[in-house]
């Protein structure tokens, strides 16, 4: 009996005691998941067809590059060299440096062009004044420089390596091994290389992003977390402003008493102007981002 | 063909055009929910004059509105040098590629000329640089010795259409001036244009002067005095200089504090170790009780509707804020934290309530709601105290001191202001050591 007793006192104690030390399982916690559209590339690769875009940037730099420039100086990826055609005469950049942004894909202008300045300006002045000297908005040159310039084929080859990279958003996974081995280059029409699909959400951070650089928040109103404004803008393709930004609530800002939210809504305008024109937008998806309605709200600024 | 038939070709003609519309493209909505903190950038040019007099006081009234502005904490004035266009090009019209190319967002300009008859005419626009016009401008016709004031109102109008706040830059701040050693302090009231301009004393230092308080209404002052080692309170006229005694109130600690209307103070008194809360009517001078209760209610402020009053009272076991209707009725508590609150004031803008909190040995100045939520402590050193709003409700003044070394040397006491977010916090130039600031209303 005694050893009975002893015997199960001892089995207790060795399998029990060591439950006594022994954690809690741990709890299983759902982890909330969000789904967004994510593409391949996180950060968009910016576009390939850098030069028409850099000019105005070159111009406003440098009015006035006497001096010979090194073949890079649009300091982007080289295919500059095979669009230009060789040296125009002519062109001198003028003083007043406002090139016309809407030559997106500029053509340059053919001797018909008679300038007096007879100065040769190197390969990217060259760039700079065919876009700089416009009595008439938009010159007509002859198709036979605009083909050489104006490679469709290089276009489609940069376009269609994007279209590829940016995978069907239901078949990400599967599409991803694929991607590597063919890389075609059909020849296709313009209209039919623009995507409608949705924009991913990496690629609205980046047009979020740039407007917070540029956005100075009015604080300090009362009621400022309650003061947001709603901006729309049209956009051209290379992401400049086709007309100027609206104020959804324009009547609002004059009324008397609507002080404050007359500061935050030109706050909000002047930070589009200020972004103007946006960077490294995906031109495959160019109606996605043609319209865009800003909604500048304050109210995280205020957290804490 | 069969009745399925001709549906099914309904169904699939449907279907089709379905399909069959292009491309369509929707609005892209884009929240847009953080941004900088960054000053707005603006060109302040010369103003422009004609003759040599007029040009000197232009230059000057750019460098204070610049200052002015500058000050706030809002704006970031841009270096002179920098301008492109020159002031007498600017008057015929502005080149905004000029201004845009140096990163300005709005563009100041104006005129000085003195008429024959010795008046100044001062004239300014305030430009938007993006949108390429003109947003404000006034003229004015003052004497020359005036034109600081011009100056600031020109920083108001500038203030006032760019951020939507009324200014603040045309007022003047009444402080107790301290000096000598620690224990034989000799305090003389003083008052200053904001910027610290136009300095100017108003007693002599022979009494001890307490919390000077400023009048929403009129260009008056009252502050604590003593006479014959009584406290005495006076009511003192900026303006005209005219002074006189609205009493004498044994045990008084602070001097009243006008009512938004101006026609009433509002005080705490102690007698036998109660103090409570009174209003006086200046015109009758008739003394009304409000509060009635063993504990210390003291340092009231009247809410700028004249609706309520937010007091200090230690009713609840410590120094804590309380708030109720000017009739004294629906005395409710508003703060809850740790610590002592004191010295509330209210709001001109009627949206928060300043207070003086200690803590653990340490003093902050913080704001809250008036429903007490919301608090938050914008600044915090051995000693702040004392907050005072500017009229705009969007600036806070409070007094700081520094201590000294064991020997008593080296400690300061100064003005410090704050911007209500917390950020800008300045130090207030004053000859010497100085304490208890109040802030002017908008001069009239």
């Amino acid at each position: 009996m005694s050893a009975a007793l002893h015997t199960a006192f001892i089995l207790l104690a060795v399998y029990g005691l060591p439950e006594l030390y022994r954690s809690p399982e741990p709890v299983e916690q759902p982890i909330v998941v969000e789904l967004v559209m994510v593409a391949e590339v996180t950060t968009p690769a910016p576009p390939k067809i850098e030069p028409p875009k850099k000019e105005p940037e070159v111009a406003r730099a440098e009015p006035q590059p006497e001096p010979p420039k090194p073949e890079p100086e649009p300091a982007k990826p080289p295919p500059p060299p095979p669009e230009l055609p060789e040296p125009e005469p002519v062109k001198a950049p003028l003083p007043k440096p406002e090139p016309e942004m809407k030559v997106a894909l500029a053509v340059p202008e053919p001797a018909p062009k008679p300038k007096p300045k007879p100065k040769p300006p190197p390969k990217s002045v060259v760039k700079v004044a065919k876009a700089v000297p416009k009595p008439k908005p938009k010159p007509r040159a002859p198709p036979k420089p605009r083909t050489e310039n104006f490679n469709a084929d290089q276009i489609a080859a940069l376009l269609d390596k994007k279209l590829k990279k940016k995978p069907r958003e239901r078949k990400a996974r599967k599409e991803r091994p694929r991607q590597k081995a063919e890389i075609r280059i059909p020849r296709r029409s313009a209209s039919s290389r623009i995507s409608t699909r949705a924009l991913t959400m990496s690629e609205k951070d980046a047009i979020r992003f740039q407007f917070q650089q540029c956005w100075s928040v009015p604080t300090g109103a009362p009621d400022a977390e309650n003061l947001s404004v709603r901006i729309r803008i049209f956009l051209n393709p290379d992401g400049s402003l086709r007309s100027p930004p609206v104020i959804v609530e324009r009547a609002r800002m004059n009324q008397p008493g609507q002080e404050f939210f007359r500061a935050a809504a030109e706050s909000a305008w002047r930070a589009v102007k200020k972004c103007s024109p946006l960077k490294n937008l995906p031109v495959a998806k160019y109606n996605r981002w043609r319209d865009i309605e800003l909604t500048f709200d304050p109210r995280e600024m205020f957290r804490g | 063909m069969s009745l399925l038939g001709r549906r099914a070709l309904k169904v699939l003609a449907l279907l089709a055009l379905c399909l069959a519309a292009g491309p369509a493209w929707a609005v892209l909505k884009i929240d847009i929910t953080r941004g900088n903190l960054d000053p707005l950038p603006i060109a302040i040019t010369d103003f422009y004059a004609n003759d040599g007099k007029s040009e000197r006081i232009g230059a000057d009234i750019t460098r204070v509105v610049s200052a002015d502005l500058e000050r706030s904490g809002l704006f970031r004035p841009i270096e002179p040098r920098a301008f492109i266009q020159r002031p007498v090009d600017i008057q015929v019209q502005p080149r905004f590629g000029d201004w845009r190319q140096i990163n300005a967002q709005a563009l100041v300009n104006g005129s000085v000329e003195t008429a024959a008859d010795g008046r100044l005419r001062v004239e300014f626009r305030l430009w938007d640089v993006f949108a390429e016009q003109q947003i404000s401008g006034f003229r004015y016709d003052t004497t020359p010795a005036n034109w600081r004031r011009i100056a600031h109102i020109v920083a108001d109008a500038v203030y006032k259409r760019l951020t939507g706040e009324d200014g603040y830059f045309d007022t003047r701040i009444v402080y107790v001036s301290e000096s000598g050693p620690p224990n034989r302090r000799k305090k003389k009231l003083a008052i200053m244009d904001q910027d610290g301009a136009n300095h100017k004393f108003l007693t002599q230092g022979k009494e001890l002067v307490l919390t000077p308080r400023f009048s929403p209404s009129r260009q008056e002052i009252t502050y604590l005095s003593y006479f014959n080692d009584q406290p005495r309170v006076y009511i003192y006229n900026i303006d005209t200089g005219q002074q006189e005694v609205l009493g004498d109130f044994p045990g008084m600690t602070f001097a009243p504090r006008f009512s938004p209307d101006g026609n009433k103070v509002v005080m705490s008194l102690a007698d036998e170790g109660n103090s409570e809360l009174y209003t006086m009517d200046l015109r009758t001078r008739a003394v009304e009780r409000l509060t009635n209760h063993p504990a210390i209610d003291t340092s009231p402020s009247y809410a700028p509707d004249g609706k309520r009053i937010v007091f200090n009272s230690d009713r609840g076991g410590r120094q804590q804020l309380y708030v109720m209707n000017a009739d004294a009725s629906d005395i409710h508590r508003i703060s809850f934290g740790e610590g002592r609150y004191a010295t509330p004031v209210w709001s001109p803008r009627g949206d928060l309530i300043a207070f003086t909190k200690m803590h653990r040995g340490r003093f902050f100045v913080g704001v809250m709601r008036p429903d007490g939520s919301g608090e938050r402590l914008l600044s915090e050193s051995y000693l702040d105290e004392g907050p005072t709003w500017a009229p705009n409700g969007r600036v806070l003044m409070f007094f700081r001191q520094v201590p000294g070394d064991s020997k008593g040397r080296g400690g300061s006491t100064r003005l410090w202001s704050i911007d209500l977010t917390g950020y800008n916090q300045r130090q207030v130039i004053t000859p010497v050591d100085a304490s208890d600031p109040a802030w002017s209303p908008k001069s009239q």
